[in-house]
């Protein structure tokens, strides 16, 4: 089974996606063996308040049981708490998405304090989306910089109950924080370089590693081209048994 | 997965000191991935973007024993720098091409390829039928002083109809770059280039025809896996797919 930790759906101003529609992109992870994606919106990172595009692809991917929805959330909004006892309603996988970059906040700032509390008291997992694209090729006058890498050590170190699901780092990023915290895991969609995975499990425990493709953004293909170095047991680890620890899926169903 | 075999026309098994350990690396990854064939340069960073005549031939000596003991897995390119002497220059190419068979000559950023100073350059890649692959990128925080954008390649297409010209890193052109160099038959572009960012191969395919798109690694920047799923990934055809990944390369090379 593989499960695909880093997916998204949405217009993006800068990249025209061939999986445009719903039913292009369940059809899409299907031809790629992917039986579920966790899938955020696109429109979320511009938005202030995400809450709407939440709502809408909950309702955009709810035929398709592959394209499972993860909100997003902005934990500087007042009412971020109740968006999170929605939200529970809403979807079925206890995890959500934050855009520091993005939204322009600081991982220790004050209100990551009482957000990093409350999904702690709701055993709910955390996805930091360190990065959309390469800085270099960002839309000129609209630069983001990637989350310091530092700043999610801080993090993670500040409230070690908490699990911490980074989504795009670097292989030299992925082992610099895997290396200073416990609860962490870093997907495997932006990590390059000539023979980097298997150098990275020579460097980190695979229990650490999830497998995530960062689509529509990148090719899925990359993504399942890099699992071909990896051996049998850790495969299985990255491609399913660790993301559904985490989330503490317990037996995941083909389908949901 | 059945792997279609490839040309890497963009590679560089040692970046920093020479390394047989690294070469062997990037050979076994290759053999992997069923990369039959990779263009090699020496390592064109070590000694700064403005490198002098010594400095090239170390290089270029690099080149010629990656090649001398790899001979069944190595094409040699012969590197140049525009702002070296003309007579250094014709001695180089001489030296690297007519002598030890380099197929190609390679240039980085210590000149825009549109200056006056490639002329030379130009003139014996002509004289001995070889491709000039050049590095080129649009940056979203401006290019270095010598670094080529892709109108810089339109510039010295135009000049030089007769010559073939690889732009490099079409990935780090992206859209707009394409768009630039599409009227000049004499252009290829490689498929290298940043995290493989969705839909500019397609593009390519579509604006140029997939005859002038070459596959191209950047290893050991990039994995092969990361670049090979831009291919495997992209939204074209078997055909095509065979084409960039292979026969493309073979023709330009004359390597068939």
């Amino acid at each position: 089974m593989i499960i695909n930790t880093n997916a998204a759906f949405g217009f993006w101003p800068f990249q025209r996606f061939s999986q445009d529609t719903p039913g292009k992109m369940s059809a899409h992870f299907k031809s790629e063996g992917i039986s579920v994606s966790l899938v955020s919106s696109v429109e979320a990172i511009l938005a202030r308040d995400p809450d709407i595009y939440n709502r809408e692809i909950v309702k955009k991917l709810k035929k398709y049981p592959n394209l499972q929805p993860v909100m997003v959330i902005n934990p500087l909004l007042a009412d971020c708490k109740e968006r999170l006892n929605d939200y529970a309603r809403l979807t079925k996988i206890n995890v959500v998405k934050i855009y520091p970059a993005y939204h322009s906040y600081a991982l220790d700032s004050e209100c990551m304090h009482s957000f990093m509390k409350e999904l702690r008291v709701r055993q709910t997992a955390l996805m930091v989306q360190a990065r959309i694209e390469d800085d270099r090729s960002q839309f000129p006058s609209m630069r983001v910089p990637s989350v310091d890498t530092s700043d999610i050590i801080r993090l993670a170190q500040k409230y070690p109950a908490n699990s911490i699901v980074c989504l795009c780092l670097s292989k030299s990023e992925a082992v610099n924080v895997l290396k200073s915290t416990e609860n962490v895991f870093a997907d495997i969609s932006y990590m390059d370089g000539l023979n980097s995975i298997p150098d990275l499990l020579m460097q980190v425990p695979s229990e650490k590693i999830v497998f995530g493709s960062h689509t529509p953004f990148l090719y899925t293909a990359s993504a399942r081209l890099k699992m071909a170095e990896i051996s049998g047991e850790e495969k299985e680890k990255i491609y399913s048994g660790n993301i559904s620890s985490i989330l503490d899926w317990g037996d995941i169903p083909e389908t949901f | 997965m059945d792997l279609i075999p490839a040309i890497d026309i963009h590679a560089h098994p040692v970046l920093g000191k020479y390394s047989e350990k690294a070469i062997e690396t990037c050979m076994r990854e290759a053999r992997n991935f069923n990369v039959l064939r990779m263009c090699a340069v020496g390592s064109v960073s070590f000694h700064g973007e403005n490198p002098g005549e010594k400095e090239v031939q170390s290089i270029n000596g690099e080149t010629i024993e990656i090649v001398k003991q790899h001979p069944e897995i190595f094409t040699g390119f012969c590197f140049l720098n525009p702002n070296n002497d003309k007579t250094f220059i014709l001695e180089e190419t001489e030296r690297c091409i007519k002598k030890e068979g380099f197929k190609g000559i390679k240039l980085w950023v210590a000149v825009k390829a549109s200056d006056r100073k490639l002329d030379i350059v130009m003139e014996q890649a002509g004289r001995y039928g070889v491709p000039v692959l050049q590095h080129t990128w649009y940056k979203a925080m401006g290019n270095r002083f010598g670094e080529s954008t892709p109108a810089d390649i339109a510039c010295l297409a135009s000049r030089f109809p007769k010559v073939n010209i690889i732009m490099a890193h079409v990935g780090g052109c992206g859209i707009r770059g394409i768009i630039d160099i599409e009227k000049f038959a004499n252009v290829y572009v490689d498929t290298s280039g940043s995290q493989p960012v969705s839909g500019i191969v397609e593009f390519a395919a579509d604006r140029l025809g997939p005859g002038r798109i070459l596959f191209g690694s950047d290893t050991p920047c990039r994995s092969f896996p990361s670049q090979l799923g831009r291919i495997y990934g992209a939204e074209i055809n078997m055909r095509a797919k065979k084409m960039i990944l292979r026969e493309n390369g073979e023709t330009l090379l004359g390597i068939k």
